[in-house]
C-alpha cells in the first residue's frame, strides 16, 4: 500500500509538472505504474489518430518500445460501452498471452493503457487491481484538467474584472470631465451673460431716456424709431435672461427666495415693462389693480413667469387684440389666469409647447426669433413656487394659461 | 445738491446715469474704478453710491470688503451690476445691500430706487 500510494504522489507530481498532453506525460505515468508490477509484465498505451488507434508506445523492464503496430482489433471496443477486454495473443516480442486493455475516457486523444503478461494468466487480483488504478490516474487527470479549465476561466474572469473596472474608470473619468464641460459652459454663459448686458444697458438706458423726451421734444419718426430700438432691446434681454435661466435650471443652481410680496404691484410692473410691446400693436390689456393679495413669492421669479407669458400673449395676438390678467383665489390658492385672443394653439402642441426648443409654426413664429426656452423656463419657476400651470386653447380663439399655486396665499 | 457716487467702468453706461442723476438735480461723480472710488469715498462725503461689481484694479465686493475692514463709514448703496446670477445677489446681502439693479436697468426704476435710498419718497 505504501508503495502504491507514494507512486500515487509521484503520478500527481507529473500531473501537476508536465504537459498532459505530450507523450512523455504517459511515459512517465507508465514507467510509474510499471514498477507497481513484476518483469513479467509489460504496460502499454494506446492512443486515438487520424489513422486509428495507435499503441502509442509501451514499456517493459524500463525500456520503452515506440510506435508498435499493434495488429489485433480493438475497433467493436473502442465504440460500446465494456471497460476493459482481454485478449490472448500469439507469441510475439513484445506480448505474451494474456493480455488486460482498458479504456481511459477522459481525453479524445488518448484511448487506454494496456497490460500484458508474459508468463501467467492475469490473475482477477491483477486485473481488479490495474483496473483501479487506471481510474484513480484517469480521475486525477480529469481533476487537473477541470483545474485547468477552472484556472482558464478564472483567469478570464478576472480579466473580464480587469476589464470592467478599467471601464468603470473609463467612465467615472468621462463623467468627471462632463461634470467639468458643464461648469465651464455655466461660467460661459454667466459670463456672456454680464457681456451682453453691459452694452444693452446703455441701449435701453438711452432709447429710454429719449423717450421720455426728459432732453427735449422727438419727432415722429425718431419716436417710432426710438420705439423700435426699445422693443428690439427688450427682444434681446428676454433670449439673454432665457439662456441664463435654462442654464441655472440645469445645474440647480436656481435660488429661490420667497417672501412677502404684493401680487397686484409686481404684476403691475410687468405690465409697464411690456408697455412699447403691446402698445406698439395697440393690443389692450386689462388688468384689475385695485385688490390686493398678499403672497410667499420670489419677486423677481414671480415677475418672470408673468414676462414670459405676457410676452408670448403679445407676441401671438394680432393688432387691436385683448389681453387680460386675472388674479383670484379658490379654496386658499392663488390662481392667476393670463387670457388673449390671439391666434391660439392646436390640440397636438398643447403637451409639447412645454418642452425645450420647440418652435410652433405660424404667422407669428416665422417673423420673430426666439430661444424656444420661455415656456420650458415658466413652468419651472412656477413649480418652484409650488404651483401648476394648464393652458385651454382653441386655434383662431385664443389662449388661457392658468397657473394655480398651493399655500402661498397669505 | 445731493452728492452721489457712481462706479463704474463702463464709459456709456456711466454717461448714461451720469446724465441721468444729473437731470435729476443731484451731484453725481465719476469713478472709473474700484480704487479711484476708495480713495473718494475716503476723502469726500457722499450721500449715496451707485456701484458696479466687476471693475478694474478692485472689484466692487473687494472695495467693500475694504471699507468693512478699514471701519470706514459709507452712505447707502445700490449695487448696479450684469451680473445676474443669484450668488453674487447673495453676497450683497452679506454685506448688507439689499438693492442689487440688474443691468440692463429700467430708469423708472433707477430712479425711483434712488429716491427711496435718500429718503425722498
Amino acid at each position: 500500500m505504501d508503495i502504491l500510494n507514494k507512486s500515487l504522489n509521484i503520478i500527481d507530481d507529473i500531473i501537476n509538472n508536465t504537459n498532459v498532453q505530450n507523450l512523455d506525460f504517459y511515459e512517465n505515468v507508465l514507467k510509474i505504474m510499471s514498477s507497481l508490477y513484476d518483469k513479467n509484465f509489460s504496460l502499454g498505451i494506446f492512443f486515438c489518430e487520424n489513422t486509428g488507434y495507435n499503441l502509442k508506445t509501451a514499456i517493459k523492464n524500463n525500456i520503452f518500445i515506440k510506435n508498435y503496430n499493434f495488429k489485433y482489433d480493438i475497433q467493436d471496443f473502442l465504440t460500446n460501452n465494456q471497460k476493459y477486454i482481454e485478449l490472448s495473443t500469439k507469441d510475439d516480442e513484445l506480448f505474451y498471452k494474456n493480455t488486460l486493455i482498458t479504456k481511459l475516457s477522459i481525453k479524445e486523444s488518448v484511448f487506454g493503457f494496456m497490460i500484458v503478461s508474459s508468463n501467467n494468466q492475469i490473475t482477477n487480483e491483477i486485473k481488479s487491481s490495474f483496473l483501479a488504478l487506471v481510474n484513480i490516474i484517469s480521475y486525477k487527470i480529469k481533476d487537473y484538467e477541470l483545474n485547468e479549465v477552472f484556472k482558464i476561466q478564472l483567469k478570464a474572469m478576472q480579466e473580464a474584472i480587469i476589464e470592467k473596472e478599467a471601464m468603470y474608470d473609463v467612465v467615472k473619468k468621462q463623467h468627471k470631465k462632463l461634470q467639468e464641460l458643464d461648469k465651464t459652459k455655466n461660467l460661459f454663459l454667466a459670463n456672456i451673460s454680464h457681456e451682453l448686458r453691459t452694452p444693452l444697458n446703455a441701449i435701453i438706458g438711452f432709447s429710454q431716456a429719449l423717450d421720455s423726451k426728459i432732453f427735449g421734444d422727438l419727432n415722429e419718426k425718431q419716436a417710432e424709431y426710438i420705439k423700435d430700438i426699445q422693443i428690439s432691446s427688450l427682444h434681446l434681454l428676454g433670449m439673454i435672461n432665457e439662456i441664463l435661466d435654462i442654464s441655472k435650471l440645469e445645474a440647480n443652481a436656481m435660488k429661490f427666495n420667497p417672501a412677502k410680496l404684493n401680487s397686484t404691484q409686481a404684476i403691475q410692473e410687468v405690465i409697464n415693462i411690456l408697455e412699447p410691446l403691446y402698445q406698439n400693436k395697440q393690443i389692450k390689456v386689462i388688468f384689475k389693480n385695485d385688490c390686493n393679495y398678499e403672497i410667499n413669492a420670489d419677486y423677481q421669479k414671480f415677475q418672470q413667469i408673468l414676462y414670459n407669458l405676457l410676452s408670448n400673449a403679445i407676441k401671438f395676438t394680432g393688432k387691436n387684440g385683448k389681453i387680460e390678467i386675472i388674479q383670484e383665489t379658490k379654496n386658499k390658492d392663488y390662481i392667476l389666469k393670463i387670457k388673449d385672443n390671439g391666434i391660439g394653439i392646436e390640440k397636438k402642441y398643447h403637451n409639447k409647447i412645454f418642452k425645450k426648443f420647440v418652435h410652433i409654426d405660424n404667422i407669428y413664429s416665422k417673423s420673430q426669433s426666439s430661444t424656444g426656452l420661455g415656456l420650458p423656463i415658466t413652468k419651472e419657476l412656477v413649480k418652484l413656487h409650488n404651483g401648476k400651470i394648464t393652458l385651454e386653447s382653441e386655434l383662431n380663439k385664443g389662449t388661457t394659461f392658468t397657473m394655480e399655486f398651493k399655500k402661498i396665499l397669505l | 445738491m445731493k452728492k452721489i457716487l457712481i462706479v463704474e467702468d463702463n464709459e456709456l453706461n456711466m454717461k448714461l446715469f451720469y446724465d441721468i442723476l444729473q437731470y435729476q438735480k443731484y451731484t453725481p461723480k465719476k469713478a472709473m474704478d474700484g480704487l479711484c472710488a476708495y480713495n473718494l469715498i475716503k476723502s469726500e462725503k457722499f450721500d449715496l453710491i451707485i456701484l458696479d461689481i466687476q471693475l478694474p484694479k478692485m472689484t466692487g465686493f473687494e472695495l467693500l470688503e475694504k471699507l468693512k475692514k478699514e471701519n470706514i463709514q459709507t452712505p447707502p448703496i445700490i449695487i448696479a451690476s450684469a451680473c445676474a446670477m443669484d450668488s453674487d445677489k447673495q453676497k450683497a446681502k452679506e454685506f448688507g445691500i439689499e438693492d442689487y439693479i440688474t443691468k440692463p436697468i429700467d430708469i423708472n426704476n433707477f430712479v425711483k430706487t434712488v429716491k427711496q435710498k435718500l429718503g425722498e419718497i
